[in-house]
């Protein structure tokens, strides 16, 4: 409804839908292409599509859904011709880690920067707070099956890499709704 | 010395992946940024920059496409519904027998008599349908002549109408083919319709030659003057190139596919028509008035040379009367010949047009074919202005449409 009108003519509407979602645009960017410049950079070109396209939105999906799906498309297009400038910001924006919990941030970090697509944007989705599985599925077009698929080949690799301790549910892959 | 670092587990991978995608704390007004940055997009509009993709404002709408869809019909429709154009075309050559006319008679002569009209002597006469039977016919009754009535109108001595009176009855009994003597036709009326009917055939033919003048040379050779045939006119004209001209030839009706043969011959034949008048009722009638007005000048005759001493004015009303006779039976005999010429001499009428010179074979052939691909290439310039021209206010109109469409749109997004 926002978004009709929006399209309509009321710029207002535009200032509510993004209320309601640029924040976790935000993040979600910030964790699909690793800084956070990219990320603001991202969904910026993800609104100004939002914008131009919003009379040809369909309603096939939600509009949650759409937004969702241009901004993956968009850091994933991001991702390809800025990677090498992503890594370095990165190392830039990663000092010696203060404490424990700042290195495990790091080592994390790396080591999904360091996963092949899709597996790491399917993970990167799946974790996002908001997002649920069929959605994730849904914004990147392939069924619930092939995306949980994914998300376990990503997580054992994570494993191996971190080394996480064994005896651990890894086959527990929880949605995006982690306690804090 | 360095930590080692401490081992992660599957609790702080969940967490740290949580983190990655944590929402901002604050928001940043980003879509303002980008809501500035369309409407400029926007209003750069088709503005089309070398090397990219046009912007999306060019992207077609389904009403868009639709218009240009409709454009394109009504574009192909109109060269369908404009008239006909170039190209001449061709008679169709027919042959004797493929007159309708002379196929569609039937093959019995009418029961009582008569005659059957042929479709191109008169279009009034259908055809099938007796002579007798047509309204205004001048032979309304092929056993009762006009020239019977006509005298019996008139006032004559008595003698004369007493010969009209046995002329009359002789006609009501049914009369022959009769004429002059090169004719030879039976009396007998069954014999008559067993006898070649008298037909005047008319041909015309239509060739394209490359001399005219020796075509006509040629035409003017095929006649015998022996046999009575003759040219009855000849007309060449033009000065130079393609000539055109007509004779008609008088041949004897025997030697008609003999000669058409040769006319045919001269070049290529693009027209033949011909057309047949049955004669035989006409020329019987006429040879039957000549009989009688001349049986009538011999009575009339006689009686003057018997009554010479009879009053003056009765003397002078016979030789009055006999002096009308003998100039009807020279108009008979005028018009009989005539008919009868035109049954022995069948007329074929010769259109001679010259062809076009031929292009001089100097050259390879490619230089004609180039040279007609040019002009062709030039017809079809030609067609196609024709075309733009004959569109424009479709053109036009759908510019306008268009126009006040985005228009339209533009005020509403404002």
């Amino acid at each position: 409804m926002l978004l009709a009108r929006f399209a309509a003519g009321d710029d207002a509407a535009l200032g509510e839908l993004a209320g309601r979602h640029e924040r976790a645009m935000i993040g979600l960017a910030r964790g699909l292409v690793g800084g956070e410049e990219l990320a603001r950079e991202a969904v910026q070109e993800t609104w100004v599509r939002v914008i131009r396209f919003a009379r040809t939105y369909n309603g096939r999906a939600s509009v949650k859904t759409w937004m969702y799906t241009i901004l993956t498309n968009r850091c994933r297009d991001m991702r390809k011709t800025e990677r090498a400038r992503s890594r370095r910001e990165r190392t830039r924006r990663a000092p010696q880690p203060a404490d424990e919990r700042a290195a495990i941030h790091l080592r994390v970090a790396q080591a999904v920067s360091e996963l092949e697509e899709p597996g790491r944007e399917t993970l990167i989705l799946c974790f996002c707070r908001g997002l649920t599985h069929s959605q994730a599925a849904e914004i990147l077009g392939v069924p619930i099956g092939t995306v949980k698929s994914r998300v376990h080949k990503a997580m054992t690799r994570l494993r191996e890499r971190l080394g996480v301790e064994a005896g651990l549910n890894a086959g527990d892959v929880r949605t995006g709704e982690v306690s804090a | 010395m360095n930590e080692q670092p401490g081992p992660i587990t599957q609790r702080d991978l969940e967490r740290e992946l949580a983190s990655m995608t944590e929402p901002n704390e604050t928001g940043t007004e980003l879509w303002r940024e980008a809501l500035q940055r369309a409407r400029r997009l926007d209003a750069r509009g088709t503005r089309r920059i070398p090397g990219r993709r046009l912007s999306m404002t060019r992207e077609l709408r389904p009403a868009e496409t639709a218009g240009i869809l409709a454009l394109v019909v009504i574009l192909l429709a109109v060269p369908l519904l404009m008239p006909p154009s170039l190209g001449r075309a061709r008679q169709s050559a027919q042959s004797v027998d493929e007159v309708p006319a002379l196929r569609a008679l039937p093959s019995e002569p009418p029961a009582d008599g008569g005659a059957y009209a042929l479709a191109g002597a008169d279009e009034a006469a259908p055809i099938g349908v007796p002579l007798r039977a047509l309204p205004g016919a001048e032979f309304a009754d092929a056993s009762e002549p006009i020239d019977e009535r006509t005298m019996a109108a008139r006032a004559l001595p008595e003698a004369a109408n007493a010969l009209m009176a046995r002329r009359g009855a002789e006609a009501d009994a049914g009369r022959g083919v009769g004429g002059q003597a090169d004719l030879a036709q039976p009396a007998d009326r069954d014999t008559e319709r067993a006898a070649e009917r008298l037909i005047a055939v008319t041909t015309r033919v239509s060739v394209v030659v490359d001399d005219a003048e020796a075509a006509f040379r040629a035409c003017e050779a095929m006649v015998d003057p022996a046999g009575g045939e003759f040219v009855e006119n000849a007309a060449l004209r033009g000065a130079d190139e393609r000539r055109t001209g007509e004779l008609t030839l008088r041949v004897a009706s025997e030697r008609r596919d003999e000669v058409l043969d040769a006319v045919r011959a001269l070049g290529e034949v693009i027209g033949e028509t011909s057309s047949a008048e049955d004669l035989t009722a006409v020329i019987a009638d006429a040879g039957a008035r000549l009989r009688t007005l001349r049986q009538v000048e011999g009575e009339l005759s006689g009686l003057l040379e018997r009554r010479q001493n009879d009053d003056l004015e009765d003397i002078v009303a016979a030789q009055r009367e006999l002096g009308r006779t003998r100039g009807e039976i020279e108009s008979m005999e005028a018009r009989l010949r005539s008919q009868t010429l035109r049954v022995r001499l069948s007329t074929i009428v010769v259109g001679v047009r010259e062809r076009a010179e031929p292009e001089a074979e100097t050259g390879p052939a490619y230089g004609r074919t180039a040279a007609e691909a040019g002009r062709d290439a030039l017809t079809l310039v030609d067609r196609l202005l024709y075309l733009l021209i004959v569109s424009c206010p479709v053109w036009a109109l759908a510019i306008l449409i268009w126009l006040a469409w985005r228009l339209v749109r533009r005020l509403t997004r404002r």
